[in-house]
């Protein structure tokens, strides 16, 4: 082993931080509602948020460049590409891409919610993968765009190209839904 | 194509995004998830849930575990804990603990860092990736050795050597050849990481924001003969 370096301070160890698992823990409405819209199914959202908490709890996390809440929707979106990988489909194939039985989805998760609500939250499931990704990070998560284009692995630019375009076909679908 | 962004006005679009956030703000955790995940985080949980068997029944329960000890010491551990790749894995995301090793005087291809009698490869000119820092760590009875490189994104890998014979692959791991050096691929926690040996030893090298093919690239590097295998 090299000989530690006797005066010197750990070179990035300041630049990281231990994730605060309570905090973690009090992140948990942000979490679920990006995963509702992430993968349009209530069960599924339930199980890929406890597994993501699962996975993020079971040991120290150190964090250098995200924040906590950045940290768990990249931690989630990668538990939802797993399960996707193991179930052999792709995002866009999922069987929820009908924006009506989505709402109906996110209607049984959610009994108090407005008929408004479910049909602006599947409008934004029922995007492609890269617009609803972003949205879901963003507006539904609560994440700034550099966050937003630290958790996804994308450039500040095309966060804010993804959600210009996500918000339009989202108001294109809620027109075509109807007034309201 | 139809592109519907170029339709709406700023103002619609940052209307749209209001109705979104408004829409997100309604939707609370159900309270079952809310509770498994407390129970996750050994947070206690506003429902009072019953006490389970083994608190109620401690002498019942010590039994149970002593016995299970036991069969788990014959059945499945005959020769001690052994390291898994995957832990080795996890000590890239681990902070360094020692400076950035420097680069070798009179060899550009290694830094100034060796473990098990391997050096470290030095990837600064090659591909970008310069050594930020060191570790050594001790996994089930073996040491290992990490050093930490990033790239000018801000990337960060860790390639970890650990001492003794060399580690079970994990299951399910994806086998290639690139320049002649078998790897094997594998993903840990929505991190991608990579194996193979050098002179015996199991080397892993493993990223969260890294592709499995720059991991397959960097890990065969022979840096013109310098990395030795």
């Amino acid at each position: 082993v090299n000989a530690a370096i006797g005066d010197h301070r750990p070179v990035d160890a300041s630049e990281l931080r231990r994730l605060d698992p309570e905090a973690a823990v009090d992140h948990l409405d942000r979490l679920y509602r990006t995963a509702l819209v992430m993968c349009g199914s209530r069960e599924t959202a339930e199980d890929l948020v406890q597994e993501t908490y699962a996975k993020v709890l079971s040991r120290p996390r150190f964090l250098r460049r995200d924040d906590d809440l950045g940290y768990l929707i990249k931690a989630l979106r990668n538990t939802w590409h797993t399960h996707l990988r193991a179930r052999g489909s792709r995002p866009q194939e999922t069987e929820l891409v009908d924006p009506e039985r989505i709402a109906a989805s996110i209607g049984q998760a959610n009994p108090q919610l407005s008929l408004e609500a479910r049909e602006v939250l599947a409008a934004v499931a029922a995007l492609p993968e890269e617009f609803r990704d972003t949205v879901a990070a963003v507006d539904v998560g609560g994440l700034s765009y550099s966050e937003a284009a630290k958790a996804l692995g994308v450039a500040e630019g095309t966060i804010m190209s993804r959600l210009s375009r996500g918000r339009a076909r989202v108001a294109e679908a809620l027109s075509r839904e109807g007034p309201g | 194509v139809n592109d519907p962004s170029t339709n709406p006005s700023e103002a619609e679009l940052e209307r749209v995004a209001a109705t979104i956030r408004s829409a997100s703000a309604e939707v609370r955790a159900p309270a079952e998830l809310r509770e498994r995940v407390d129970d996750l985080r050994g947070r206690p949980s506003a429902a009072a849930k019953p006490r389970p068997w083994w608190a109620r029944f401690p002498a019942v329960a010590t039994a149970a575990v002593a016995v299970a000890a036991a069969v788990l010491a014959i059945v499945v551990l005959p020769g001690g804990g052994e390291p898994s790749v995957t832990d080795a894995a996890e000590l890239a995301e681990l902070p360094a603990s020692e400076p950035a090793p420097a680069a070798e005087p009179d060899q550009p291809a290694l830094l100034a860092a060796s473990f098990e009698g391997l050096s470290y490869p030095d990837w600064k000119r090659e591909f970008g990736w310069r050594a930020v820092g060191e570790r050594t760590d001790e996994l089930d009875g073996r040491d290992a050795h990490t050093v930490f490189y990033e790239n000018p994104d801000g990337a960060r890998i860790g390639y970890t050597i650990v001492a003794g014979d060399a580690l079970d692959e994990p299951s399910g791991a994806k086998r290639s050849v690139v320049d002649g050096v078998e790897l094997a691929a594998f993903e840990t926690d929505g991190a991608n990481g990579v194996t193979w040996l050098r002179d015996g030893h199991s080397c892993i090298l493993a990223g969260e924001d890294v592709e499995r093919s720059t991991l397959l690239e960097l890990a065969a590097w022979k840096g013109d003969g310098a990395v030795t295998f």
